[in-house]
């Protein structure tokens, strides 16, 4: 009889619904009900037939089974097909939402004793053997974190169990670097109507951003943590509920990703990338992202989220003021050509994240350009004087080249720079021009790899071609042999050159104050003796104000390289100042 | 180690009076010292002096060692000296307390490091700060005051007998390793 259960609930009939979405318990207890209880009956009256000479009514009395057994059978049954489903959740998880089926069926299972803990434990260890090692990409971690949250939640909307199978995952992605910052972006990708994500990256957690894109009353937290006295559905909190177990009640999706972190960390991290958006966004209403940051100020508060507030509103200013600028010189028409169709943002650096700061010369008519709109900028707001970055800008090239015509939108400035220099006035009719990189630098006084960076992005665009070592000519005519075969490298060389961004990067960041972390970490040594790399971290974190936000490695890096330089030496597992 | 042990007696009292008198605003006011002397960190690591350097202690921003090199031409040359600063947190309207950890022969300083100089005592202003406070011992260590001397035999060898004065020093002079300092502090 014992087989006969098990065989059932392995069996066709209790596989997961995977299409109807609905629990099969109900038919598993009905089953149990009528046709095991009826096998059940008869199996027995025939054993007592055979061995026992008793009358028959009698035996039949003591036959009929009891309602407590009826149960008894029924959640040995429910107690074998929660033990089968449990072994694969990690696979329903994985696949939610067509395998709410299977969640379904364990919302009955959980009811047993002991079963609860038979399934975080189970759960956890699942997720520790195929997910939390270092193999998974952190995206791929926070996608089946989101499934998680929705899962458990179906399964327990009270959260005890899944703030149990949530606390390995939880610990181990803030172990992970990259899970804050696509987090943050996460929260800024785009989503287009269907509730697909534009413009997938591998960076972005689609989860997370169609769940940001819901409306805005679904996180309202309006009750609090207050107790409701008018709630008739109120239970006690479930039995394994931890002692700092609180019932969070309107808790959004969301807020599981964004608690993921310190706070302050956060904000940061999304400065940042808000800060790159705004810079990006071809949008000109900003309607999401205003959204998103008032969301997260009921969030945070919104003293934190400041600098952000000021990012968003400088961007709109600027809107206003270029509209006003432009009125300006259209009224002043006598120089006709200098109204124009430049967009400034005009930016609170104090709020904004370090900003690439390069400088470089630019085209002499965008040169006069600028001046113009400084003027502009000047009269409309006295005491203020703008402070270009070059390097933030976009624009659109035109090219007018023998065989055809080249447009490319927002093209970087430096790009546009670069291809400008192309253009000589003395070149001789069809004689391609010719730039090496190092004249390029010094026409430009642009930094090296600015200038590799646009000119990769120009062969990539098929406008420039390496004719030799470093040196670049104009493609002046497209030949069609050409075409073909360097299509496919030029198109990957251009995604290479993309990759520059407005914020200034980790290592550009260390690069630039390298000079004074040197000088620090030089003064540290001559003061405080012999230190190795991981005490030279922890003091610098301590005295670098603003933060310092580089680990061991870099310091180690950073160190190393004074070693060559002479100015430290190796002493015994720790570093010393060279005497000179 | 000696000198170590000898600083702690006068080190306490000093430390003990600035507390009592800004016992009430000391909690608001401890903020503002550590951004004061974060600040000058970062002035003193951007203009970097040779020959003075100075850096906060594990983990404290209001004890410093710092170091300075003898000046050339004096009988210090060639010698470096270890400082330890101690910052009251009524910083810097009250001068730092400011002692040599490494043994030095000098008119104006102490066998225990003390330092007699003007503007570590009474003519201390907040418009001095780390640098020139290094600034000032170093050019002390060229030209001492002999007027007021805490070490009566230097102030009279000083002029009297050069080759003395300076075997003196290097007698006295012992190059302090970072572990001894880190013991101590």
């Amino acid at each position: 009889m014992d087989r006969l259960l098990s065989e059932v609930v392995a069996s066709e009939r209790c596989s997961v619904d995977w299409y109807g979405r609905m629990p099969i318990t109900a038919r598993l207890k009905d089953w149990v009900d009528n046709v095991y209880n009826y096998i059940l009956t008869e199996a027995e009256a025939f054993i007592c037939k055979k061995f026992r000479s008793r009358p028959e009514a009698e035996v039949e009395q003591d036959l009929v089974w009891g309602w407590s057994e009826m149960k008894q059978w029924r959640d040995i049954a429910l107690g074998r097909l929660g033990v089968s489903r449990v072994k694969n959740l990690f696979d329903y998880v994985v696949s939610w939402d067509k395998s709410i089926g299977a969640i379904l069926d364990l919302k009955d299972y959980i009811t047993l004793p002991g079963a609860r803990t038979h399934l975080t434990d189970s759960f956890i260890q699942q997720l520790s053997r195929r997910l939390l090692h270092a193999g998974a990409t952190t995206t791929n971690i926070l996608d089946v974190y989101f499934s998680v949250i929705h899962a458990f939640k179906e399964l327990d909307p009270k959260g005890v169990l899944l703030s149990k199978v949530a606390r390995p995952i939880r610990h181990y992605l803030r172990d992970r670097d990259d899970a804050i910052r696509i987090v943050a972006s996460s929260c800024l990708a785009d989503v287009n109507e269907e509730g697909d994500v534009m413009n997938p990256s591998p960076d972005i957690c689609s989860g997370i951003a169609i769940e940001i894109g819901r409306p805005i009353s679904d996180f309202a937290d309006g009750h609090g943590q207050k107790l409701d006295w008018d709630d008739m559905e109120w239970m006690p909190a479930p039995v394994d509920a931890e002692p700092e177990y609180k019932k969070a009640k309107a808790d959004s999706i969301v807020a599981y990703f964004i608690s993921l972190f310190e706070r302050e960390e956060f904000i940061k991290e999304l400065q940042n990338i808000l800060g790159e958006h705004l810079l990006k966004s071809e949008d000109q209403e900003f309607e999401k992202e205003i959204r998103l940051l008032e969301l997260l100020k009921t969030r945070f508060g919104s003293d934190k989220l400041q600098a952000c507030e000021v990012m968003l509103k400088d961007v709109l200013d600027s809107k206003r003021m270029n509209a006003a600028i432009r009125n300006k010189q259209a009224q002043g028409a006598t120089r006709l050509n200098t109204v124009t169709d430049m967009h400034a943002q005009i930016l609170s650096s104090f709020f904004w994240p370090a900003l690439r700061e390069d400088t470089f010369a630019v085209p002499a008519e965008l040169a006069a350009l600028q001046e113009s709109y400084a003027a502009g900028f000047e009269s409309i707001k006295s005491m203020r004087k703008l402070n270009w970055l070059p390097a933030l800008g976009r624009t659109t090239v035109e090219l007018q080249l023998q065989d055809r015509h080249v447009v490319v939108e927002y093209v970087q400035i430096w790009q546009a720079s670069v291809v400008y220099a192309f253009q000589d006035p003395n070149a001789m009719a069809g004689v391609p021009v010719t730039r090496t990189v190092q004249e390029l630098e010094e026409q430009l006084e642009m930094e090296e790899p600015l200038v590799r960076n646009a000119v990769t992005f120009w062969v990539g665009k098929m406008v420039l071609k390496e004719t030799a070592t470093d040196a670049f000519t104009v493609l002046e005519t497209l030949s069609s042999k050409t075409t073909e075969k360097e299509a496919a490298a030029a198109a990957e060389a251009a995604e290479q050159s993309a990759g520059v961004s407005a914020i200034k990067t980790h290592d550009d960041l260390l690069e630039q104050n390298k000079e004074l972390y040197e000088q620090m970490i030089l003064s540290m040594l001559t003061n405080g003796g012999i230190m190795d790399g991981k005490k030279v971290t922890m003091m610098l974190k301590f005295v670098v104000p603003g933060g310092f936000p580089f680990g061991e490695d870099e310091v180690g890096a950073l160190m190393r390289g004074m070693v060559e330089a002479e100015k430290l030496a190796v002493v015994g597992g720790g570093f010393a100042v060279r005497k000179g | 180690m000696d000198s170590v042990m000898n600083q702690t007696p006068s080190t306490t009292p000093d430390i003990t009076n600035v507390g009592k008198t800004s016992a009430s605003s000391r909690s608001k006011e401890s903020g503002s010292v550590t951004k004061r002397l974060q600040t000058e960190l970062m002035s003193l690591m951007m203009s970097s002096v040779p020959g003075i350097s100075a850096f906060p202690n594990d983990g404290d921003l209001l004890n410093w060692t710092a170091t300075i090199s003898g000046p050339d031409g004096t009988p210090y040359e060639g010698l470096s000296f270890k400082l330890s600063f101690a910052f009251p947190s009524t910083y810097p309207h009250t001068a730092p307390l400011v002692l040599f950890t490494t043994p030095i022969f000098h008119p104006n300083i102490d066998f225990s490091g003390r330092i007699c100089l003007d503007i570590l005592k009474d003519k201390w202003s907040p418009i001095y700060n780390v640098q020139s406070v290094l600034l000032s011992l170093q050019s002390l260590l060229g030209e001492p005051n002999n007027s007021s001397p805490l070490n009566g035999q230097a102030a009279e060898l000083w002029d009297k007998d050069p080759a003395e004065f300076k075997r003196l020093v290097l007698a006295r002079h012992r190059d302090i390793t970072g572990d001894d300092v880190e013991m101590s502090g």
